[in-house]
């Protein structure tokens, strides 16, 4: 699985803003509002990967919270940018 | 650390039409805040050496497809961010942090002459035909 644009994350400060880029600039208008969370599991998405190696990389990173957690969180997340048509399986 | 929950908020636009259409624009006219010109080629990093422009403003009025932009100041710019990689602006976004809305540079290409302008001359004034654009680089 992987994005299905090419996004640019961007650091403003209080929040994240994603903007497509490249040629995807002009197959996606508009752009992504995004927390440090969901910005970490964007930059995770941006090459073929799969879930459990991007739970791998959650659990580690996050390491007070649970694997029932982490797991709950990304499998809802990966729902909601499959919901959006922003994430290839 | 605990994970928390991640944020997402899709916006989206409907066409290049919509965009540039005075009643979505007009009123932004006003709005003070972070402009943020991404310029082509990035290399796949916003952090680093990308090309972009970067500048504090406020959005004046709007008039023949682009914004006046007025009390330009604190522009920065990416290490490549001469001419050549100005003329790719066209293909990049503007981000205007202050109201969270992204808009094709298309219609913003003035700003990058005037935000080059400004800071070529590093005085904070901003120009509408500065003579140095073909001279001058980033600093």
């Amino acid at each position: 699985m992987k994005l299905r644009f090419n996004f640019t994350i961007m650091d403003m400060g209080d929040e994240f803003a994603a903007v497509p880029v490249d040629e995807d600039a002009a197959k996606f208008h508009g752009m992504l509002k995004l927390n440090a969370v969901s910005a970490d599991i964007l930059e995770q998405l941006k090459e073929e990967t799969t879930p459990e190696k991007v739970h791998a990389y959650l659990k580690k990173k996050y390491s007070d919270s649970t694997d029932d957690e982490i797991g709950h969180t990304l499998v809802n997340f990966l729902n909601q940018l499959v919901h959006e048509g922003l994430l290839i399986y | 650390m605990r994970i928390s929950n991640p944020e997402l908020k899709v916006i989206r636009f409907a066409s290049d039409d919509v965009i540039a259409s005075s009643a979505l624009l007009g009123p932004l006219s006003g709005q003070t805040g972070l402009f943020y010109i991404p310029a082509g080629d990035f290399g796949g990093s916003y952090s680093g050496t990308g090309n972009y422009v970067q500048f504090n403003g406020t959005l004046g009025s709007y008039s023949g497809g682009a914004y006046e932009i007025t009390g330009i100041y604190g522009a920065t710019a990416g290490v490549d961010g001469d001419k050549a990689n100005l003329d790719s602006i066209q293909h990049g976004q503007v981000y205007m942090a202050d109201v969270g809305i992204t808009l094709p540079a298309t219609v913003f290409e003035s700003i990058a002459q005037q935000t080059y302008d400004a800071f070529s001359y590093g005085n904070g004034k901003y120009y509408t035909n500065g003579t140095s654009y073909y001279e001058s680089h980033w600093q």
